[in-house]
């Protein structure tokens, strides 16, 4: 068996292919493998699960000289949509620990502040809802995107809260 | 006893030797090449109209991601050279060094944003890999030895065989009639989805969910019989133009998927219709 004609056939099902059937068969990826390289094989694991309902992000911002919080445009900082009907901001936040949660308050405080020429946010926190599917059959049209003041307010709650510590305008 | 093993060595051998090496017509290797570019032309087209947000710097990026994105004047550079490639990967001009180039360039856009990647970039990753390492011929005429067409087919029933296992023994598509319905009213839905969906008895969907069930989980029998095959590629085109309509965006994926099936077909019918 020469090694050098055989050596790319053990790496693409060593490095891929293997990996891919050890995702779906353990439901986890391949421990002998370094993370980036084992994230690629998890091809397997997709839509295993038909959940009834789906968690909804918001961001709600408070600037420094007001007592009320607004709801923010996720639109005006998130057009694109990575497959399906939901911003990159949805699908980060699907995706996002704490301390990822924390870096994308932190960006879009940035981006606020830019947008509102030198008004200052004093208070960003993400709220989470589920959009319930059986509720919303038979569909009349593609998927929309509820908003938090659409949904019953006890279903609503705060998921994280960043206080900036912004003195008070007088 | 010892020339028993030292026989059944050989024999292992030779079958091993034949599965992954016997020549075969390259025909359908290339079928499948222009296809894969194609398709992902198309994935990176649609990508590219949100380049700013989605690889510059003008859009937020996870702090952990394995690369920085570009900054703004940077990138239509980085797109000639992507796009470029690409074409040229496609049209079987220098097919190695572009598949390389398309590989480094389509790593870099999937390490710089996992928000935007999918499971259809690491199967691009992986074919791309193919073709730098076995561009063949690049013309659909001539002969090439068997083993990127046999890694391409093994990892295509891989990744069907391996996604119905974990469905039917991880995740609920045995235990609940609806997963199906759930999983296409969700943020994928479509208008035609959701046409579909009122205009059908959920009796149908449940079907369609245990079918697509088996026919994950049969992929092996179906695309290894040379007489279940046609069945097999039959029915996955169904699947897939089904995805395709029902699922917003998962047309690339379906394509994507669909162009294996090339790898399938009996290469004397492409050399019949591209001489």
């Amino acid at each position: 068996m020469p090694v050098l004609r055989n050596l790319p056939i053990f790496g693409f099902l060593g490095l891929w292919i293997i990996p891919v059937l050890f995702c779906g068969f353990a439901d986890q990826t391949f421990p002998l493998l370094p993370d980036i390289l084992a994230r690629r094989s998890n091809v397997s694991r997709l839509f295993a699960f038909g959940p009834s309902k789906v968690a909804v992000y918001e961001f709600q911002f408070r600037n420094s000289d007001s007592e009320n919080f607004e709801t923010l445009d996720e639109r005006s900082f998130f057009v694109m949509q990575p497959f399906g009907y939901r911003t990159r901001m949805q699908r980060a936040l699907s995706l996002a620990n704490e301390s990822r949660r924390r870096a994308l308050a932190d960006w879009l405080k940035g981006s606020l502040e830019r947008q509102g020429h030198g008004q200052q946010i004093a208070e960003i926190r993400l709220l989470v809802f589920p959009y319930d599917i059986a509720a919303s059959h038979p569909p009349d049209g593609h998927y929309h995107q509820q908003k938090s003041s659409e949904v019953d307010t006890t279903l609503v709650r705060i998921l994280s809260e960043y206080d900036y510590d912004v003195p008070r305008n007088p | 006893m010892f020339l028993g093993i030292h026989k059944l060595y050989r024999c292992a051998m030779d079958r091993w030797d034949t599965f992954w090496f016997s020549p075969t017509p390259s025909a359908n290797y290339t079928l499948f090449r222009v296809c894969q570019g194609v398709t992902l032309m198309l994935y990176l087209a649609a990508w590219w109209r949100h380049a700013p947000e989605w690889i510059g710097t003008d859009g937020f990026h996870f702090p952990d991601e394995v690369f920085p994105p570009l900054p703004s004047g940077i990138l239509p550079i980085f797109g000639i050279i992507q796009f470029g490639a690409l074409l040229l990967f496609t049209l079987g001009w220098q097919t190695r060094l572009f598949a390389i180039v398309s590989w480094l360039c389509f790593c870099y856009v999937t390490l710089v944003d996992r928000i935007a990647a999918f499971s259809i970039n690491s199967i691009f990753i992986f074919t791309l890999a193919i073709f730098a390492v076995y561009p063949g011929s690049g013309r659909i005429g001539g002969q090439l030895a068997a083993t990127p067409v046999r890694l391409l087919q093994i990892a295509l029933v891989a990744i069907y065989f391996s996604s119905g296992w974990h469905k039917a023994v991880y995740g609920n598509w045995l235990d609940s009639p609806t997963t199906l319905q759930n999983i296409m009213s969700g943020m994928f839905m479509t208008d035609i989805a959701a046409r579909s969906l009122q205009t059908f008895p959920a009796g149908v969907w449940t079907a369609a969910q245990y079918v697509t069930l088996a026919f994950e989980l049969f992929s092996p029998v179906l695309f290894f019989s040379r007489k279940l095959k046609w069945i097999g590629i039959a029915f996955g085109c169904v699947f897939h133009i089904g995805i395709a309509l029902f699922m917003h965006q998962l047309i690339y994926f379906s394509l994507q998927m669909m162009s294996f099936y090339v790898l399938f077909l009996p290469a004397d019918r492409q050399r019949k219709h591209f001489p």
